[in-house]
């Protein structure tokens, strides 16, 4: 008896060891099993988009400034885009300090404005020049709140003397940025140097020689010299951008001859948080009439089936998808695996002269369709569209997002509650520059020659699907 | 004696517990309930489990339940564990599959000198498979995924047997089973997962008959019939979509235990103290009455002849161990019910087992190995080995506790 039961313990035991079986999956049988789901991709589902304008895009203490300007057009098809952007700049000048042993034997030399490309530019900087104007302000950049909290957007404004200051005409080589190369005069191109008028370098000089008010303090100087502002001359062709921040100087430069002639230098630099670029865009020759927009927004149909995106002048695309709830019907019941959202740039909207933005942002309402927030990738982080250009084809360039949140939950939603996605420029373009993105709708299509590009927004959808068996 | 009791019952606890460990690893558990497991377990498992036609005294013969056999006064238990390798093939595939269990915990007891009864637990389908099938993605272009599918559980039999004792030579039986268990399955297509259960409870009543015949004083024969008819089996299914959290909707579907009949024939002899068994049966289940659950899989009757021999050089013996242990021989042949793209799957495999008797030659230890085959051409094929080992305790209860 007791040896049955030891018995009995032990086959226990070494069941129980033996047990552990393997956790691998057989691929045998798999014709075998019942298969109630199955994953279906289907890209047909319609995406409905929208223009959408906003008010105003603050522009100040950005570190650049904008000016010139350039008429956005389809260079193959020759369609008016997003209008005739102009772009001036607004720029407060800092009281430089004055050397306190300043004599009365200093002779002026020349005033000049000393600056340097930022790197953006939009339009052909190689084939033509930039003429530059340089107007002196007649109010000051201020607003009537308190210090700190001025916000200056694209369509502030404040009054100028028409007549420039000065102007300038130089060739553009905005890629020759790179601040190592430039800055100490090291290699590379030399910065942009404009000559301001002698007589107003005189009179600073000599009110710095005999101590007058104006340089005592930043507010005496500030009425004295309200700031100045960059305009664009006539020609319409580039959009260029320079540097607002210490590598833009005023030089003024004088010497004191005395037994020896000695040169001496006065720099003012910009106070960068009162600088903000003006850019407005004139789309009175373009589908954007503004008449045509209703709540702000201007739906694809009407735009060439296209929409846009800007940079500097606020236009964003809105996306919805109306037959998203079609799919549900398809199946049991069935979920979106993954959904991603292919964003094409349309041909001939972008070229070496007109970029198109690296990044951009891309948003969804939330479950009510209210409240907007960024919107994550699956792994939760956040996507810049991870734009891939296709300069042989032009078809193929795309920005990708992943979608699948944003279209899980507007499935989850009722049927009659249409949530929306939108597209923006990244924040890093979005206020700096004039960067425009022009991308298809679902039945975009431009034909030239014998050639046709469908440069359309796809939703790529992997749908698992449960089908219940009678 | 109350020390045994409680070790006893200790012992029983643990090997019930370790029973609701079911497991088979095997691509012919994915439809409907699951492989039927139709083998007993006992100490017949070396003679291919033969025993409609063998009423032999302290044998738990499940094969039919008038053939319990229980010498008055005594007290059966029998626990059985069986472990399983298998190979499975197909066009170009071999894969592996192993599996161990607690295959039958039974009782038997004489309660008066015409009826004896026995209770226990058996198998009676096992659900128990993981594979991954590929398939390709509908409307895409080229691309494949992977669904994975799992299944667990299965039915399991507890039975109440009563035999009694119509004639001096002729033995009724009726056997009251409750099928009863549980059939996981589930799908998991990426991080989605439908999981079904269906649930099964059901009594069901089948009969025997065994009859005895003295041809001279060393040889005797038994022939047994036994009869089951056929039931509708109720199934509750509940299936969860993970992603719609613990959402469970419940409905029912019918499925149906064939009806089935079985004969079987023994012969015994004893010359000298060596003992000869040769024992045979053929079982009929009517599968081709019922529907298959799954169109890709469609039921035909199922018949199985089981065989076996037994022989023991020298029961009497004390002194060469080996002379009194029971050797036994056996062969089965199995066209099963299942048939998957027209053709039929069959089994077929031998056995070879040795009974082992302890001291008071009542309790014996019990180990047998099954090498058998199943499949058909351009089927999946599953070859495996089989080991068996158990115990069948054959006690005085009652004298003793009168003694007490």
């Amino acid at each position: 008896m007791k040896k049955s039961i030891s018995v009995i313990s032990f086959l226990s035991v070494c069941i129980f060891i033996f047990s552990c079986s393997s956790e691998a999956y057989f691929k045998i049988g798999a014709g075998w099993v019942d298969t109630n789901m199955k994953l279906v991709y289907i890209d047909s589902c319609k995406a409905r988009l929208s223009t959408v304008r906003v008010d105003s895009i603050p522009t100040y203490s950005q570190g650049t400034i904008l000016v010139g300007k350039y008429e956005d057009v389809n260079t193959v098809t020759g369609e008016k885009l997003t209008g005739r952007i102009n772009a001036s700049s607004y720029l407060e000048i800092s009281i430089p300090s004055v050397p306190s042993n300043m004599g009365n034997n200093n002779v002026f030399d020349s005033l000049f404005i000393e600056m340097r490309f930022n790197g953006f530019y939009m339009g052909d900087t190689l084939n033509s020049d930039m003429h530059l104007k340089i107007h002196q302000l007649a109010e000051r950049i201020a607003l009537d709140v308190a210090v700190g909290t001025e916000v200056y957007y694209n369509t502030t404004s404040f009054e100028y003397d028409p007549n420039p200051l000065a102007e300038a005409v130089f060739p553009m080589r905005p890629s020759n940025t790179e601040s190592g190369k430039l800055i100490d005069g090291g290699i590379g191109v030399e910065p942009v140097r404009i000559k301001l008028p002698d007589y107003l370098g005189e009179e600073m000089l000599r009110k710095m020689e005999e101590k007058e008010e104006e340089f005592e303090s930043s507010d005496k100087f500030l009425d004295y010299f309200k700031g100045l502002v960059f305009t664009a001359g006539d020609d319409v062709g580039t959009v260029i951008g320079f540097r607002a921040d210490s590598t833009f100087k005023i030089n003024l430069h004088y010497h004191v001859q005395e037994e020896f002639k000695t040169e001496k230098l006065i720099t003012f630099s910009i106070n960068s948080r009162n600088q903000f670029n003006s850019i407005i865009s004139d789309r009175s020759a373009t589908d954007l009439l503004p008449d045509l927009f209703v709540d702000n927004e201007i739906p694809s149909s009407l735009t060439g089936n296209k929409s846009f995106i800007s940079a500097g002048d606020g236009l964003y695309t809105k996306i919805e998808f109306p037959d998203l709830h079609d799919i549900l019907l398809m199946s049991t019941y069935g979920i979106v695996e993954s959904a991603i959202l292919e964003i094409r740039p349309v041909y001939g909207t972008y070229q070496e002269y007109t970029p198109i933005p690296r990044s951009l942002t891309i948003s969804a309402s939330n479950a009510s369709g209210e409240a907007e927030s960024v919107l994550n990738d699956v792994q939760g982080q956040s996507q810049t569209g991870n734009l891939v250009i296709d300069p042989q084809f032009w078809s193929n360039t795309l920005y990708t997002f992943d979608v699948t949140a944003f279209v899980q939950n507007q499935m989850s939603a009722p049927a009659d509650q249409k949530l929306y996605l939108t597209l923006r420029m990244a924040s890093s373009e979005m206020q700096n520059s004039t960067r425009r993105l022009v991308i298809g709708d679902s039945n975009h299509f431009i034909e030239t020659g014998n050639m046709t590009y469908y440069n359309r927004v796809k939703l790529r959808l992997y749908f698992n699907m449960y089908n219940e068996k009678n | 004696m109350i020390k045994r009791i409680i070790t006893f019952a200790i012992a029983s606890l643990f090997c019930v517990l370790a029973y609701a460990q079911h497991s088979t690893s095997s691509p012919y558990s994915t439809i409907g309930i699951g492989e039927i497991d139709s083998r007993i377990y006992g100490l017949n498992s070396g003679m291919a489990n033969a025993g409609i036609g063998t009423y032999l005294p302290g044998f738990l013969n499940n094969t039919n339940p008038a053939a319990i056999a229980v010498d008055s006064s005594y007290f059966i238990f029998d626990v059985s564990l069986s472990g399983t390798l298998s190979r499975y093939s197909t066009a170009g595939m071999k894969e592996y599959a192993n599996n161990e269990n607690v295959k039958k915990v039974a009782f038997g007891v004489r309660i008066f000198s015409k009826l004896t009864v026995s209770a226990g637990i058996l198998p009676y389908s096992n659900v128990q498979y993981k594979i991954q099938s590929d398939s390709y993605v509908e409307g895409g272009n080229n691309e494949r995924y992977t669904t994975y599918h799992e299944g667990s559980g299965g039915l399991s039999k507890t039975y109440l047997s009563a035999s009694y004792k119509l004639l001096p030579y002729l033995y009724a039986g009726v056997n009251a089973s409750y099928l009863f268990g549980r059939i996981n399955r589930s799908e998991t297509l990426s991080n989605q997962t439908v999981q079904t259960a269906s649930e099964v409870d059901k009594i069901l009543f089948d009969f025997g008959l065994i009859y005895n015949k003295k041809l001279n004083v060393n040889t005797s024969v038994s022939a047994g019939l036994v009869f089951g008819y056929q039931s509708r089996i109720k199934m509750r299914n509940y299936r969860t979509l993970s992603s719609l959290g613990t959402t469970e909707t419940e409905t029912s579907t019918f499925t149906s235990i064939p009806g089935n009949i079985g004969a079987g024939f023994s012969i015994q002899n004893h010359s000298g103290h060596s003992y000869k068994m040769l024992a045979v049966d053929y079982k009929f289940h009517n599968w081709a009455n019922i529907k298959s659950p799954d169109n890709r899989m469609k039921y035909s009757d199922n018949h199985r002849v089981n065989a076996g021999v037994q022989y023991i050089p020298n029961y009497r013996t004390s002194r060469k161990y080996f002379q009194r242990v029971q050797y036994q021989l056996g062969a089965y042949f199995e066209k099963s019910n299942q048939v998957v793209n027209g053709k039929r799957i069959s089994e077929m495999g031998a056995t070879a087992g040795m009974v082992f008797p302890l001291k008071n030659n009542y309790t014996q230890i019990f180990f047998s190995a099954d090498l058998g085959r199943r499949g058909g051409a351009s089927l999946i094929n599953e070859n495996y080995i089989r080991i068996n080992l158990g115990v069948s305790v054959n006690q005085l209860w009652f004298i003793k506790w009168a003694y007490q």
